[in-house]
């Protein structure tokens, strides 16, 4: 690390200290300088924090029995992932027709080209058509296996963020995410991931069959986003077309 | 606009299987302009590379695979289309497809796909971007059309990939085989699976990563968006919800719905009840499913729960209940869409099959047939079982499937006995498909007679007392831009190709600023290239004045019951046609003013006028 990164990091540290920037942005600028994740979590150790992060889920409600001993706060700060927005789709609508592609492709790229989209529709089985598409998972695995800090977390909507000049190509997030499934851009190759354009998706709006729905973080489903194979077993499951099946 | 042609890839691709080679033919501005896309191309190149008493089965026709300049342009209901010479009729053949494919070769690039030749052993077209193989698929021969698209999709590791296949009546060249694409998609008639097979060719593959490019995206994006608002508004409620299935109960009404090979054209409430889009709705319905960008999505999926093919999911559409479904005496969408999936498998034709099985049917309820010829199949109608395995015969052309796999006409002609008036044929000897052009109310029945490709359900051309050749040239156009007769929002009610403002939405795409004449003039031009190729393979008005007997005898039931054709009908809806074509009304031959009057002066001089 130069000593002039190294100036910038103290400077990161004493703003911190006084509050002047959250901890999340402290750990996206010592990302963007060059840190690993867990060297940035290490040096924003060292500053105190000025309050501790509320979760934002509502704690459930202690039962009446137990009696109220106050839990004794954690020694070292643990970082709370805070939920973020999601995008959700209901199956039982979903046509199938990539609309959601199309549309997504002209917001980001304005372009005509549905393989731009960071949503994908697999057309499985006639009335099994599933889409892809980042979930926003609690975890982020893919922010973790990064190697070069490439994927941030947006502040306002928690959807990851992507710098293609940082990005190295090296598909570690694809092999990291729960789904097994992260969009590469075709040509440049680095990956796409949903950004919720700002919490006023363009596939919202133009789904024909309105199957998705973006939804704040206090309704935002507890689910894993789950690889394609899984999803399209729930999904016969739920069509109850097992039975019939002699292969899944 | 001298540099990029938008709309368009630019490049069509050619492959020629006797050698394996590729080719790469461009796409230019003039030819753009002049043919449009689609139907429209593939009638250029075909009038130009199939000479007159070219074997369709053999190595020099030509399959074309088209897409025009709103294929996957995010317009709802854009599909592609399928251009040879057909083996069913011996004359032109087009048929459209929708799902993704179509605008998928878009994204790869091409504007179309050009086949010739014919491979020594079976192989498949691999197409990625700009990267184009031809491989081995002898290990896929043999495969019926649920299997192959899987199989392809695990060797190419790429689930994304689209697939367009033939099933084994395509291998055994029947010439009622289709090509068929997300397991209930084909092009279906007229044989192009079995061009297919003739040329050994099992599948294409296609994956693309690249854009389209409008002249006007902004422009564009709020035309698109103004077809898929009118898409949704209540005035295409119906067809939005029920597809397809909607006709079957106007259809019904109106004593349409072909019945058991068209001895009848009406169901009685109780009878049709099981047949209502609000039935199917009810008990069947598993999904929706839409081509590309569509925001009508009238495939109906459904699944059949209960009885021994319990588990069979298929598309339940109105083709497919009249002519599998009452056309072979069924009452139960749960008897029929067992044959209907097996059809598909097998790929076969959708309507042809269906029309040919209720042929056979008829034959073997008057005893022309016995359960010996048919080797031993017990074919009463609505009998599931032994329809299965007739279509199975006939795909496998295995004892008296090798007689049907050539369709109706030549089934009658080699069976003999009178049976000839029971194939229920139009125009060029094909197929009539599901409703009955006998009854007053019908206004698609002109194309039975009509249609440039023979008889079908596509191309009306106006009433039988005001002949319209105009409504022929908008379907020519719908099918060069290409995109699907559908979407406009009156369903097929009021086909009009201003409403949603195709002509717009090709202007600004385009950047071209044709006006109304001149894109009615291309729609012109196109359908008189294809009328002049099949009068350069020999065919004459006689060929397209003619059906089956059954048509002049009076509906015996229904609410229109009494309703007939007559042959005087026929003569004078054919001269009014033809005088208004401009050709000559005794034989139907082009005049070469009126073909000089459409820029195709080569073409009056390759005909001799």
């Amino acid at each position: 690390m130069s000593q002039e990164r190294n100036e910038r990091i103290v400077e990161l540290q004493e703003q911190l200290r006084q509050g002047k920037i959250s901890r999340r942005d402290f750990m996206r600028y010592a990302m963007l300088l060059g840190l690993t994740v867990g060297a940035a979590e290490a040096l924003a150790a060292c500053a105190p924090q000025p309050t501790p992060v509320p979760p934002t889920a509502v704690p459930p409600a202690a039962p009446p029995t137990a009696e109220a001993a106050p839990t004794p706060p954690p020694s070292t700060p643990e970082i709370v992932m805070e939920k973020g927005w999601q995008l959700v789709i209901d199956y039982d609508k979903c046509s199938g027709c990539r609309t959601c592609e199309i549309e997504c492709a002209k917001r980001h790229f304005n372009e005509i080209n549905p393989a731009l989209a960071a949503i994908r529709i697999y057309k499985v089985y006639p009335g099994i058509d599933i889409a892809m598409y980042c979930r926003n998972c609690n975890t982020r695995p893919c922010i973790d296996a990064c190697p070069v800090g490439a994927i941030t977390m947006d502040e306002k909507t928690g959807a990851n963020k992507v710098d293609p000049a940082l990005c190295t190509h090296c598909f570690k997030c694809e092999e990291a995410c729960h789904a097994q499934h992260v969009v590469f851009h075709p040509t440049e190759q680095y990956p796409i991931f949903c950004d919720l354009c700002d919490l006023d998706p363009a596939c919202v709006a133009a789904c024909p069959e309105k199957a998705l729905s973006v939804v704040p973080p206090v309704v935002a489903p507890d689910t894993w986003a789950e690889p394609l194979d899984e999803l399209i077993k729930e999904r016969k499951e739920k069509l109850g077309l097992f039975q019939y099946m002699t292969e899944a | 606009m001298a540099d990029t042609l938008y709309g368009y890839q630019g490049k069509i691709l050619e492959v020629n299987l006797t050698d394996h080679t590729i080719n790469t033919i461009e796409v230019t501005p003039e030819m753009a302009k002049k043919w449009l896309g689609g139907v429209g191309f593939g009638a250029y190149f075909l009038w130009n590379r199939v000479k007159a008493g070219t074997d369709p089965l053999g190595p020099d026709n030509v399959l074309m695979l088209m897409t025009g300049p709103l294929t996957g342009t995010g317009a709802s209901g854009t599909r592609w289309q399928a251009i040879f010479k057909s083996p069913h009729t011996g004359a032109w053949a087009r048929s459209a497809q929708g799902g993704d494919i179509g605008p998928e070769l878009k994204y790869a690039g091409w504007d179309g796909i050009l086949i010739t030749g014919k491979s020594e052993t079976p192989v498949y077209l691999e197409i990625h971007n700009d990267r184009v193989r031809i491989r081995d698929a002898r290990h896929l021969w043999g495969l019926d059309t649920h299997e192959t698209p899987l199989k392809i999709e695990a060797e190419l590791k790429d689930r994304l990939v689209k697939v367009l296949c033939i099933g084994p009546a395509g291998e055994n060249l029947c010439t009622i085989a289709n090509m068929s694409t997300e397991f209930y998609r084909a092009f279906g008639r007229l044989g192009g699976g079995a061009v297919m097979g003739s040329k050994n060719l099992k599948a294409i593959a296609i994956r693309g990563t690249n854009g389209v490019k409008v002249a006007d995206l902004d422009k564009y994006w709020k035309l698109v968006q103004q077809q898929r608002a009118a898409l949704l508004s209540p005035d295409n409620y119906w067809f939005r919800r029920w597809g397809t299935q909607t006709y079957n109960e106007w259809l019904n009404d109106v004593t349409e719905l072909g019945y058991k090979n068209f001895q009848e054209a009406w169901l009685p409430p109780e009878k049709f009840r099981t047949f209502s889009g609000q039935y199917l709705e009810k008990t069947s319905q598993l999904s929706r499913r839409a081509c590309i960008g569509c925001a009508n999505r009238c495939s109906t999926m459904g699944i059949v729960r209960v009885g021994p093919y319990a588990g069979v999911v298929n598309e339940i559409d109105y083709e497919g209940i009249a002519n599998v479904g009452t056309g072979c005496g069924h009452y139960d969408y749960r008897t029929y869409m067992p044959v209907e999936t097996e059809i598909e498998k097998m790929g076969l034709d959708l309507i042809s099959t269906g029309k040919t099985i209720s042929f056979a049917s008829e034959l073997y309820q008057r005893g022309i047939l016995t359960k010996a010829d048919l080797g031993g199949l017990d074919l009463t109608w609505g009998n599931t079982d032994a329809q299965i395995e007739l279509v199975r015969m006939i795909a496998h052309r295995q004892g008296i499937g090798d007689v049907l796999a050539n369709g109706t006409l030549k089934a009658a002609q080699k069976i003999g006995k009178d049976s000839a008036k029971y194939a229920m044929t139009a125009a060029l000897g094909n197929e009539i498909s599901g409703s009955d052009p006998r009854s007053s109310a019908a206004f698609i029945n002109t194309a039975y007679f009509a249609g440039e490709r023979g008889s079908c359900h596509n191309a009306p051309a106006g009433t039988w007392d005001n002949p319209d050749p105009q409504r022929q040239d908008k379907m020519t156009l719908f099918d060069s831009l290409v995109v699907c007769l559908f979407v406009s929002v009156d369903g097929w009610g009021a086909v009009n190709p201003l409403s949603p403002d195709y002509l717009e939405m090709l202007n600004t795409a385009t950047g071209w600023n044709l006006s109304e004449a001149e894109f009615m003039k291309i729609g012109e031009r196109i359908a008189n290239l294809e009328h002049a190729f099949n009068i350069r393979e020999g065919f004459r008005r006689k060929d397209w004045e003619t059906c089956t007997p059954r048509m002049f005898e009076p509906l015996p039931s229904g609410p229109n019951q009494g309703d007939k054709l007559t042959p005087e009908m026929l003569k004078a809806f054919f001269d009014g046609l033809y005088q208004k074509r401009g050709w000559d009304v005794a034989t139907g031959v082009p005049t070469r003013a009126k073909l000089e009057e459409l820029d195709l002066k080569d073409v009056a001089d390759a005909l001799q006028l």
